[in-house]
Order: C-alpha cells, then sequence, then structure tokens
C-alpha cells in the first residue's frame, strides 16, 4: 500500500505538457534540422553495389554538402559547377523519389565512350572463393596475332556464330552537352549509370560527398587522373 | 547566474530568439508547400504576359504549389516550373505535354520520328506558337528538375484566376497516351 501511496504522489503531480506550444516547438525544430540537412550539411546512407571499391554495398554513412557547388554570387556559379572525378549525389532520372550515388567522369563539351570496355565477352572467374570479372579478349585480336590465313573466312564464321558481341553501346561515342554531367559508379560491372539513362542536367545534382563517416572514415579523394594525350 | 544566463535573461534577446526560432519555418513552407515569383519572357504567351510586345517590363505574379510535386502529383497539362537542364542556373517555367511512356511526336527542331518518353521523364512544352525552347530542343527531361506547379495568377488584378489545366492547340493530336488499359496488363494491377 506504500508503494502505491508513492505511486500516487510522484504521478498524481504528473501534468500533460501543455499541447500548442510543444507543438510549435517541435515545428520550430524540425524546420532548423531540415533548413540545416538541405544548405549545409547532411549525413546520408549509401547502399548498392555501384560504388564497390569506394563505398560498400552494405550501407556507408556518408557526409554530404550542397555548399561545394555554391556560391553567393550567380556569376561565380560557373566556376563552381562538378569537376570530372567528385563523388556526388543526385536525384535519379529514373525516379524522382530516389536519389543515386555517383562519380562524376564527364562535364559538358567532353566526349564519352558509353562503354569504356574493349574486348568482347567477359567470364566470371571463382578463384578459391573470391569470384572477380574477367575480360575475354575479342575473338577477332587473338586471330590478328596469329596471323590467320584464312582471315576472311575466319571473319564469316564469327558473324554467323555471333562470337563477336558487341555490348550495347560499345564503341559508341557521345558528346555531353551544356548543362549536363556524366554520371557512372565505380563498379562499372554492376552500375545503373548514365550508360543507361544519358547524360544528367547538373541541376539533378544535390551535392559533393565529402567523406565517409561510418566504417574506417576517411576523406573521399578526386581519385580521377589527369592523362596527356599524345597526338 | 553565469554571463550567458544573463544574456539570454534579457528580454530583447529572448524576443529575438522568438522570432529567429520562426525563420526556418518560413524557409520550409516557401521551399516545399506555397511560394510566389514572378514569370519573365514570352514562351508561355497566351497564358503568362500575354501583351510582352506593347509592355515588356511587365511580369506576371504568380503562386507557386510546390506540395503537389513532393506528392509526385504530375498530370498532363500542368504548368509547372523546372530547372532549365541546359543551364542549371535558369528556372523556366513550361507545360507538361507528355508522362513516361506516351508517345510524342515532335515538333520541327527535332527529327520527326515518333518519340517514347523514358520512365521518369516527361515531355514540356512552352504554350506559345512561336518556337520556345522547350522539349523539343532539349528532349524529354527527367521528372527531378520540376521544382513546382503554377498555381495561380496573382497579380494583373484583371487576369487573376486558377491556371488551367488545358493543352493548347499545338500540342493537342500530337501525344498518344497510353491508357489506363496498357499500365494494368503491364503491371496487372
Amino acid at each position: 500500500m506504500a508503494t502505491f501511496s508513492r505511486f500516487q504522489r510522484t504521478f498524481g503531480r504528473y501534468r500533460p505538457p501543455p499541447i500548442l506550444p510543444t507543438t510549435i516547438r517541435t515545428i520550430q525544430i524540425l524546420a532548423t534540422l531540415h533548413l540545416i540537412s538541405t544548405t549545409l550539411i547532411e549525413l546520408r546512407i549509401c547502399t548498392g553495389f555501384s560504388m564497390l571499391p569506394t563505398l560498400s554495398q552494405h550501407g556507408d554513412c556518408v557526409l554530404v554538402s550542397p555548399l561545394p557547388y555554391w556560391s553567393p554570387f550567380t556569376e561565380k556559379h560557373k566556376e563552381r559547377r562538378p569537376k570530372r572525378g567528385d563523388v556526388v549525389v543526385a536525384t535519379s532520372p529514373m525516379d524522382p523519389h530516389q536519389t543515386v550515388c555517383k562519380r562524376i567522369l564527364g562535364i559538358e563539351g567532353d566526349m564519352i565512350e558509353i562503354e569504356p570496355r574493349r574486348g568482347g565477352q567477359r567470364k566470371w572467374i571463382d578463384n578459391s572463393g573470391t569470384g572477380y570479372m574477367v575480360d575475354i579478349p575479342n575473338s577477332d585480336d587473338i586471330e590478328l596475332q596469329g596471323h590467320n590465313p584464312d582471315e576472311h573466312i575466319s571473319h564469316s564464321y564469327n558473324s554467323k556464330n555471333g562470337l563477336s558481341i558487341k555490348r550495347n553501346g560499345e564503341g559508341q561515342w557521345i558528346k555531353i552537352p551544356k548543362g549536363h554531367v556524366w554520371l557512372v559508379g565505380d563498379n562499372l560491372s554492376n552500375s545503373t549509370d548514365s550508360r543507361k539513362y544519358g547524360p544528367v542536367p547538373i541541376a539533378m545534382v544535390k551535392g559533393k560527398v565529402l567523406a565517409r563517416i561510418y566504417p574506417n572514415p576517411t576523406w573521399l579523394e578526386n581519385n580521377v587522373k589527369h592523362i596527356e594525350a599524345d597526338v | 547566474m553565469s554571463k550567458a544566463g544573463h544574456f539570454f535573461q534579457q528580454k530583447g534577446v529572448r524576443d529575438a530568439f522568438r522570432i529567429l526560432a520562426w525563420v526556418p519555418v518560413g524557409i520550409f513552407f516557401t521551399r516545399h508547400i506555397y511560394s510566389l515569383a514572378s514569370v519573365t519572357g514570352g514562351s508561355m504567351q497566351p497564358t503568362f504576359n500575354p501583351n510582352l510586345s506593347s509592355s515588356p517590363l511587365h511580369h506576371d505574379v504568380v503562386l507557386l504549389e510546390r506540395w503537389s510535386i513532393a506528392v509526385n502529383r504530375f498530370r498532363r497539362g500542368d504548368v509547372v516550373t523546372l530547372w532549365s537542364p541546359q543551364n542549371p542556373d535558369l528556372l523556366t517555367t513550361k507545360r507538361i505535354v507528355a508522362l513516361e511512356g506516351d508517345l510524342v511526336n515532335p515538333l520541327p527542331p527535332s527529327p520527326p520520328t515518333p518519340i517514347r518518353v523514358p520512365p521518369g521523364h516527361c515531355w514540356v512544352e512552352g504554350d506559345s506558337k512561336y518556337q520556345t525552347r522547350d522539349s523539343n530542343t532539349y528532349g524529354a527531361i527527367p521528372l527531378g528538375l520540376i521544382t513546382s506547379r503554377v498555381a495561380y495568377i496573382l497579380w494583373p488584378w484583371p487576369r487573376r484566376g486558377i491556371v488551367d489545366n488545358e493543352l493548347p492547340t499545338k500540342s493537342k493530336g500530337r501525344v498518344k497516351t497510353l491508357g489506363q488499359n496498357f499500365l494494368q496488363s503491364k503491371f496487372g494491377e
């Protein structure tokens, strides 16, 4: 009985919080958090296989910020456009309610090969439990190396049996139009990206991925190397 | 009491904070629910700025309905604002002519073969009967570029009223909609 009276004394004093001020404060706090996450900086979880060497498929926590592409002066926006090699978060062109996390490989005016993989087929090789993909060189190339005398016949044989398979988009070059970027996942073999839906308008890019926070925190570097073309 | 405590006990400071706390709420409202905008240019001419040649400095003031985009409500014939795919700093106004899966016969700047609008995209066109820079120039655009629906003309008081959801005559016969039957047969709803 004593415990009950103590209970009554403690909770009898309890008054529910006033509804209106509490609601107002909650709305204000939520709006502030939303403002911070959309304009300053945001923690996001990235899942999927498409960025595999950089971000794992189990959902890495990354730091996303739109600030690198923003400046208070409208004229300066041009200098702060996304650059090649940035990892960005963009609205998916296939579904406006999803976002994708990809790497920018080309900016406006660049010439891009849609499927940048030479050679014909690829094969899944299981090497002691750890599988990986290998490119099998085109059968045409092998014969060229071996100097086959019946080149004409072998070529027709190939095309008849479909041995030299050309994948969709292979060997096609595209010039990226004004105001667009070319987004590609780091895991080229398993990624739905610009090779499927084409160049993406810059307005769809929502922010730059600055760092990975949760499993082994690092800054994400711009690791695209510039190669001088000697013509 | 500490110095900071004294600072926050002052009446002026407390009032300032009370007002500042409403600023994010206001920003959220203008970004996601309703906001005002003025329309410049003549690409939507019978609907907005109808007499641009006589008064070039005149801008229509319109009410943008943003929540309808957040709940994914796109309809053919809606006037929407979207970021120009060619210039990410330019907000333009166009009318949605076709949604995903529709077959469109494009107008001159693009080749005259019918185009199937890909998933997650739409086909937008200006109302003006002269050439405008719209989907006929840059192709179907992703729905993610659309920021709001233009709901109401506010300012030129005689022309105030709801922006009607109706395709102009130049866009009317060129869209072949896949009706509800197609969707049902394909997705088994």
